[in-house]
């Protein structure tokens, strides 16, 4: 992965067409967006319509997209958004936010900013060496202590642990606006 | 999801205060997050289509027509994914995963059983100079999954999947062989499995597996 090329470079690319680039950004965004659409939808199927259509958007409108107006990830999640909620209107289905389960009572307000704060934290943790980022979820989603994941991944405590606050911080970084 | 781990335990010694209330915001979000969900195999193996040249003006963008983002799907995907040689190649039926057959040197064999008629092989390939490592996985005998359920391929600990190598699915009981690639050392693990995700319940169990890596 080509972590070295900002969003916007990339959608640039894309919106000159450049294929190579929709496909760097494809397997950047394809897992934030399904988690979005996921999480709004609440059913896999629509899910993966709206990340199909999310990225067909993502190829047309390209070209609309200024860097002087801001990064690449608000501008892509608002390409997402628009056609997760397009995905619920054309199927004439409740709309989006009124299936999200774990939301609770949460405000609409409080639902966009569950998902931008998931939508970033899935694409940050992308970011990742693959050695911190699996210790990382081994840790936050498998449930797994420190020393089960040492004895899992067959290397010392001490290095889990490095790897483990090395990873936070790098999280830290990448997360920096939304901390 | 799990319960999630504590934070005094994962930033054990680490004394500054601004660092460590920095990096407890991190673990709020993680928690808060919850983990990304797996790619199904349509999506994990192809960008989607696209067909006409972007949008070069700066007017608003329209959606494809349903139908026709259909079509193109079926049309432009598997030109996509055979461009850019994508995490998956499924294979046709018949193929064993040799060397022949693959185009990968094999190193080491790892049969899958079950408790029924279903079966399957990892070949894994030798890895390249970045550590990647080839994997051919064939099964036979699984059924087919709808509803959104899919398998996954994970190495293993004392049976339980700890990583994901990746995501498919079958035609009904048929053969199947599938092209995967990880930078997992194999070392830290000791066997294999496939689970079946169910999308409904939310759970895996497991449908094929094998002791050693």
């Amino acid at each position: 992965m080509q972590s070295d090329v900002s969003d916007g470079e990339l959608i640039s690319r894309v919106g000159s067409g450049d294929r190579n680039a929709f496909e760097i950004l494809y397997r950047r965004y394809a897992r934030p967006v399904f988690g979005l659409a996921l999480r709004r939808l609440g059913d896999r199927g629509r899910a993966e319509d709206a990340v199909q259509e999310t990225f067909a958007s993502v190829w047309r409108a390209a070209g609309s997209y200024r860097p002087e107006r801001g990064p690449g990830a608000p501008w892509l999640y608002a390409v997402a958004r628009n056609a997760i909620v397009d995905n619920g209107r054309v199927r004439r289905e409740p709309p989006v936010e009124g299936v999200e389960e774990e939301a609770g009572d949460e405000t609409p307000a409080e639902q966009a900013e569950a998902g931008w704060v998931a939508w970033r934290v899935h694409r940050a943790l992308a970011e990742l060496p693959e050695n911190e980022r699996v210790v990382i979820e081994l840790a936050y989603w498998r449930g797994r202590s420190q020393s089960e994941i040492a004895d899992l991944l067959g290397i010392p405590l001490g290095t889990v642990k490095t790897r483990t606050r090395t990873g936070l911080a790098r999280l830290a970084d990448l997360l920096g606006d939304v901390l | 999801m799990s319960r999630p781990p504590d934070f005094d335990e994962l930033v054990d010694g680490l004394e500054e205060p601004d660092e460590r209330e920095r990096l407890r915001r991190v673990h709020e979000l993680l928690v808060e997050a919850g983990p990304p969900p797996e790619l199904s195999p349509a999506l994990a193996s192809a960008t989607p289509p696209v067909q006409a040249a972007p949008a070069e003006d700066d007017q608003e963008f329209s959606w494809l027509p349903r139908r026709r983002l259909g079509a193109a799907l079926v049309l432009v995907g598997a030109v996509l994914a055979a461009t850019f040689g994508l995490g998956y190649l499924v294979g046709g039926s018949g193929s064993e995963g040799s060397s022949e057959s693959t185009g990968i040197q094999i190193s080491r064999t790892a049969p899958l059983t079950s408790t029924g008629a279903a079966s399957g092989v990892v070949n894994v390939g030798k890895g390249d100079a970045e550590g990647n490592l080839p994997l051919i996985l064939t099964v036979r005998g699984l059924p087919r999954l709808t509803g959104g359920d899919y398998y996954t391929l994970a190495l293993a600990k004392d049976g339980k999947a700890i990583v994901t190598c990746g995501t498919f699915n079958v035609a009904d009981r048929d053969q199947r062989t599938l092209r995967m690639s990880v930078a997992y050392d194999l070392k830290s693990f000791d066997g294999w499995v496939v689970t079946h995700w169910d999308a409904e319940t939310h759970r895996d169990s497991r449908v094929l597996w094998t002791t050693r890596a």
